[in-house]
């Protein structure tokens, strides 16, 4: 069995992909939990909180518990998820087919052939082009069977997906 | 070029056993709200209505509400039966020579469906629930080139409710395999599987429920709302299980000669034959509590009908092997090497 990683030594022989997610996609993943929906659910709080506090003490009994009760959820997900994320997040293109491995509760491995593969694009979002990553698409004939690559570093992108267009056409 | 199917007016009999038969009504009537409401009329201003809401609510509920409920069931069936009839009338289902497919539809015989051999990737013998009670089922090709999500589900329909024996006759002659695929005695799956499904029917029904009426109960000191819940865990807690446990028995797999065989659902039943050729891509899914109970979701993606058809809480030991000898070839590489 593969060492070190229990997250993917449960599928029978299926081992992980080879290419791990580097710390700069962890980094990327943090940021991106805090300012979708850490940040924002600690700012909607402290909105309701602070005022609660210093105007309607009185309120303030049944507002902080239904208040933590909202920010608990939003809070895991920002400390764990990006973690999880990185742990579950790998990829490798084999000779005839292309192997992805992500998510943080729902983990999804999917194995494309390549002979189906139509089209390979490379993609940069705004707060990924500011940690240096990119994102791979493969479509195919089937939305079962299309794959995002997100995290891979640009010039390894580059590569990832030449590899794949070169696997496709051999 | 063979004729599997034509029209026959006995179908009629599966039309009603579905739950649109209540939903439609209910659509229906959504839809007459809303115009009345955009041509400014105001229902309860009319004489009649307002008598009629007085009768409802008069002191025989007893009767009223069960005479509602059978007239909203007569209006609906009358929806379904006259739905069948305009969509299905001089219905005639065609395999081509080359193995395509034809059906043709609708009151004018006009509306037609063609699908290339190149197209067609499987077969889905679809049993819901009360069409299944009833003994019917409706069969549906797999296949791509339809138009979008929904247009396929509309266009790929090849047989409206039948006899089950018809729809699998169907099902065989759609492949062009003579005997059909066989489909009984399909592998079934580990028993975490029934347990996942008991707690996901009592996780989801009952709870919530339970636990909304005996806080509001408590909070609000109305003791009617703690009976409320008792009597909502007593009523809906059978049912649950009854339907998980009919789910986990729906649960199977199989390779039969040159296509996959998948079985899952409760409301709806569905029995998919896969050609084995036509899978691109095999996807494993799984959650923290999947892992544990050691299944796995695996999904086979065809070019065509829902693009990917599920082999629901497998288990997770037997996965990867499975998915290699159902389509060879596309997960070996990423194997482990165990022979050597």
């Amino acid at each position: 069995m593969v060492a070190g990683n229990p997250h993917h030594s449960q599928i029978g022989r299926l081992r992980p992909p080879r290419h791990r997610a580097g710390p700069r996609a962890r980094r990327w993943w943090t940021a991106r939990a805090w300012l979708a929906v850490g940040g924002p659910a600690l700012l909607v709080s402290g909105a309701l909180l602070a005022p609660s506090a210093l105007f309607f003490p009185g309120a303030l009994f049944w507002l902080a518990p239904l208040t933590a009760a909202a920010l608990a959820p939003a809070l895991g997900y920002a400390l764990l998820a990006p973690a999880r994320r990185c742990r579950t997040h790998a990829w490798e293109v084999g000779e005839s087919a292309v192997y992805a491995a992500s998510g943080w509760y729902w983990r999804r491995r999917r194995i494309v052939a390549l002979a189906g593969v139509r089209d390979v694009a490379v993609r940069r979002g705004p707060l990924q082009r500011l940690y240096g990553l990119a994102t791979v698409t493969v479509t195919t004939g089937s939305t079962a069977a299309d794959l995002r690559i997100a995290g891979v570093p640009e010039a390894e992108a580059r590569t990832l997906a030449e590899r794949i267009r070169t696997g496709v056409a051999a | 070029m063979t004729v599997l199917a034509t029209a026959d007016i006995r179908r009629l009999r599966y039309a009603p056993l579905t739950f649109w038969v209540w939903g439609g009504v209910l659509i229906a009537a959504g839809t007459v709200w809303k115009i009345l409401k955009a041509t400014g009329v105001k229902p309860w201003r009319l004489g009649f209505v307002r008598r009629l809401a007085e009768a409802f609510g008069g002191d025989a509920l007893w009767v009223s509400v069960p005479l509602a409920l059978a007239a909203m069931t007569a209006l609906g069936v009358a929806g379904a039966l006259g739905l069948h009839a305009l969509t299905w009338s001089r219905y005639r289902l065609e395999r081509t020579a080359e193995g395509g497919l034809t059906v043709r539809r609708g009151l004018s015989g006009k509306d037609a469906v063609s699908i290339a051999p190149d197209q067609l990737c499987g077969v889905a013998l679809r049993e819901p629930l009360l069409l299944r009670a009833g003994g019917g089922a409706s069969v549906r090709a797999v296949a791509g080139g339809l138009g979008n999500r929904d247009q396929n589900r509309t266009r790929s329909v090849v047989l409206p409710p039948s006899p089950k024996a018809e729809a699998e006759r169907v099902c065989a002659g759609v492949l062009g395999e003579g005997e059909g695929v066989d489909v009984a005695g399909l592998r079934g799956h580990p028993r975490a599987g029934l347990r996942r499904r008991v707690v996901a029917a009592l996780g989801w029904w009952v709870l919530p429920v339970v636990v909304v009426l005996a806080v509001l109960g408590w909070l609000l000191a109305l003791p009617v709302l703690l009976a409320c819940a008792a009597g909502w865990a007593l009523a809906v807690t059978p049912v649950a299980l009854i339907l998980a446990r009919d789910a986990y028995r729906g649960l199977g797999h199989a390779v039969r000669g040159r296509y996959l065989v998948v079985r899952s659902g409760t409301f709806g039943r569905e029995t998919v034959t896969l050609a084995r050729n036509a899978v691109q891509a095999w996807t494993f899914t799984d959650t923290p509590f999947a892992l544990r109970a050691g299944v796995v979701t695996l999904t086979a993606a065809v070019p065509g009908g829902e693009d990917g058809y599920r082999i629901r809480d497998m288990s997770a030991a037997e996965a990867a092997e499975f998915a290699e000898y159902a389509a060879p070839g596309i997960v070996r590489e990423f194997l482990i090497d165990t022979d050597a």
